[in-house]
């Protein structure tokens, strides 16, 4: 079984080996986050899939990836054909390879995307402005798989946004939930989770300006804005509006974790 | 004039009728500062206390819980007086004491409400996660560094007087109590309540609250299996003795009363202050001492912790009005009209399943936890004058007269330390009256759901 990594045996390389040697299988192209398949026969790609996508766009998409565990198993094999095999396809695959040489993206496809606050004045195409909307809080990955727009028309636009400083791409910790403590807020506020100001900064220097909070009880999950205030370690004040909507009380202990929105 | 005449004087002025028309004014004028806090927002006050018991010991990442803070002013503020005192207003008053006490209790809850909350608003954290706080604190801070000299003024009278109230006269009734009805030698006792005072002062705000969590429940347990008995064994007089309460607030008369059975007539004036005197003094609202207490909670919000100031003093009211009803129902308090409070309560608890003993008992619980705790208010106060290197001796010093307290002696030190106590009232009512505003203030934020915002520390 051929096995390696992408960033050591581009997968255009890889893939040309595979047509020269007529060989016949499963290419798995295994990065963290999700996985993606190419089905040769003869060498010739005849089906792809990765992640939601499919076929050609598939293969578009696996095309920019230039890190990422692979193997080669010869005995795994498909029915499913979404390529049609032969020189088209083979010089559409090698455009795709030359048009994600000229995207500048992170290697990680797992960097989570986050607007950022610009300063100045930035026209933005509409096609732009609402991939910008779209992408928020979404990994390299998932934006590219959208669907809206094909796996290169989307890096195309990330990285014009990235570079204009609207986007950044951020590398998010596993965050373990915490276990806190209800606590009564008064008023007639609504949808808003109260932590310690400590809390809420390192959650903050994780996670950028803008993240929202994931409270779990034993009923439901919900997601809240989050609030910092003076001495509220350990504990998590709600709303008495939100308490009575999600059938809580002071003294209940519910898991919470924050989101990059 | 010498000392102790000036003492006498200043004595009977702070303790006087026109001294508790200050403390009443004050109170009303916070409940109306407050919007009636304490009536307005009971439920509320009852619901972040009593009903979220379960996380007493729950911090909020500071040195004590918000429940412990309480329990060491509760701790304070329940003593002897409570049982004794009591009595006493009765004695002194008759029956129509009760509800001029209830009255000055009502009031006074806006009072403690107040204190609490403004000594978690002004308190000074140091990075070692200690907290000195209280009204020498809220007095300094919140009205200025020129009334730096009127917080100064409460500290010292705090760290002199927790020699008298808190020590000699809690550590005499404890020996009293014990010599009385177990036949321990004063001398033993006071070793060992200055080792048990010692050991505990020295333990810092956590060991002190840690005894106070284990006290009061004790206080209140042991004060029930007292008073219940007594009270199911007076139940028929029961409906009277409130009758008498209300029939007997504006005057009293009777044809035969008192040890030597003679006619007693008692005026307006004397009924009120038998029973406003108890209101005041028998919870500590308006001295400024809890305050001290509560300032050592870490809290989100300073009404939170007002919160349980109220509950404080319900928990008083609770323990006086059951001692006060206990006696009228008993039909005891009509042979010691106008005679000694002491004997009046030994005589109640003759009747008691577990005899007078239990009453020794009683009092001997009461005074310690009392003691420790104004152990604690006096060293915070000397330590504010004049630094921390000052906690080690003060704490030895209180030990020593904790030994000296039952051998009795000292009496003019005592006197000096209980006008000194009373004194502790004059700053703390100005700062409470200047700061009113902003306690208003900080309870209509906190019911809009605003976050607390200390105040900028300018040390």
């Amino acid at each position: 079984m051929l096995s390696g990594n992408l960033a050591e045996f581009p997968l255009s390389r890889l893939l040309e080996t595979l047509m020269g040697a007529a060989r016949g299988g499963a290419l798995c192209i295994e990065p963290p986050g999700f996985v993606g398949v190419v089905y040769l026969e003869g060498g010739h790609p005849v089906h792809a899939q990765a992640g939601p996508l499919q076929g050609l766009e598939a293969l578009e998409f696996l095309t920019g990836l230039r890190s990422a565990p692979f193997r080669f198993d010869a005995e795994q094999r498909t029915q499913k054909r979404s390529i049609e095999p032969g020189l088209s396809t083979h010089r559409l695959i090698l455009h795709q390879f030359e048009a994600w040489k000229e995207i500048d993206l992170p290697d990680n496809w797992q960097l989570l995307l986050q607007a950022r606050p610009n300063q100045g004045y930035v026209q933005l195409s509409p096609l732009e402005a609402s991939m910008l909307a779209r992408v928020q809080g979404k990994s390299l990955a998932q934006a590219l798989m959208d669907g809206q727009l094909s796996p290169l028309e989307a890096a195309q636009v990330i990285s014009k946004l990235l570079r204009l400083g609207l986007l950044e791409a951020r590398m998010y910790p596993q965050i373990q939930p915490k276990h806190l403590v209800v606590l009564t807020l008064y008023g007639g506020g609504q949808g808003v989770a109260a932590i310690d100001v400590d809390l809420f900064t390192n959650w903050q220097g994780l996670l950028g300006e803008g993240f929202v909070l994931r409270v779990r009880s034993k009923a439901q999950e919900v997601v809240l804005r989050p609030e910092s205030r003076f001495n509220m370690q350990g504990r998590l004040g709600l709303f008495e509006r939100d308490l009575r909507q999600l059938r809580l009380s002071r003294g209940v202990v519910v898991e919470v974790w924050p989101e990059a929105r | 004039m010498d000392i102790l005449a000036l003492n006498e004087y200043l004595n009977r002025a702070v303790y006087g009728e026109w001294m508790m028309v200050v403390f009443i004014l004050v109170g009303l004028y916070l409940s109306l500062r407050t919007n009636f806090v304490q009536f307005a927002r009971l439920g509320t006050a009852l619901r972040e206390t009593l009903g979220a018991i379960r996380e007493r010991f729950l911090s909020f990442g500071g040195q004590i819980t918000p429940f412990q803070a309480a329990m060491v002013a509760v701790s304070a503020t329940i003593g002897t007086g409570h049982i004794i005192g009591m009595v006493g207003a009765v004695v002194l008053g008759g029956p129509g004491a009760l509800l001029w006490m209830w009255i000055a209790y009502l009031v006074g809850m806006a009072t403690k409400f107040a204190e609490a909350v403004l000594a978690v608003h002004f308190r000074r954290q140091y990075s070692d996660g200690s907290v000195l706080g209280g009204p020498m604190v809220y007095i300094r801070y919140g009205l200025g560094s020129r009334t730096a000299w009127l917080a100064a003024l409460f500290a010292l009278f705090t760290a002199v007087a927790a020699f008298g109230i808190g020590n000699l006269s809690q550590a005499a009734a404890v020996g009293a109590a014990l010599a009385q009805e177990f036949d321990v030698p004063p001398a033993i006792t006071g070793l060992l309540v200055a080792l048990l005072v010692g050991v505990l002062l020295a333990g810092g705000i956590r060991m002190v609250a840690r005894f106070a969590q284990m006290m009061v429940p004790l206080k209140l347990v042991l004060f029930l299996l007292a008073v219940l008995p007594l009270l199911l064994i007076h139940l028929e007089g029961l409906p009277a003795a409130l009758a008498l309460v209300v029939s007997s607030a504006l005057s009293f008369q009777a044809a035969a009363a008192g040890a030597a059975g003679a006619a007693v007539s008692l005026g307006l004036v004397e009924i009120l202050k038998a029973g406003v005197g108890r209101g005041i003094f028998a919870n500590e609202a308006g001295l400024g001492s809890a305050a001290i207490a509560h300032a050592q909670a870490q809290v989100d919000h300073p009404v939170r912790q007002g919160f349980w100031g109220l509950t404080e003093m319900l928990l008083s009211l609770m323990v006086t009005t059951l001692m006060a009803l206990t006696f009228i129902a008993s039909g005891l308090w009509q042979s010691y009209l106008g005679g000694d409070r002491v004997e009046a309560a030994r005589a109640l608890f003759t009747e008691h399943p577990l005899g007078v003993a239990l009453l020794g008992l009683l009092l001997a619980v009461f005074a310690l936890g009392t003691m420790v705790s104004w152990g604690f208010y006096g060293e915070e106060g000397a330590a504010y004058l004049f630094g921390e290197g000052i906690r080690w001796p003060y704490r030895l010093t209180f030990a020593t007269f904790a030994f000296v307290g039952p051998l009795g002696g000292l009496a003019a030190l005592t006197s000096v330390a209980d006008t000194l106590n009373g004194l502790m009232a004059i700053p703390n009512l100005i700062a409470l009256l200047a700061l009113g505003g902003l306690v208003g203030r900080l309870v209509r934020e906190f019911f809009s759901g605003m976050p607390w915002q200390p105040p900028q520390e300018e040390d």
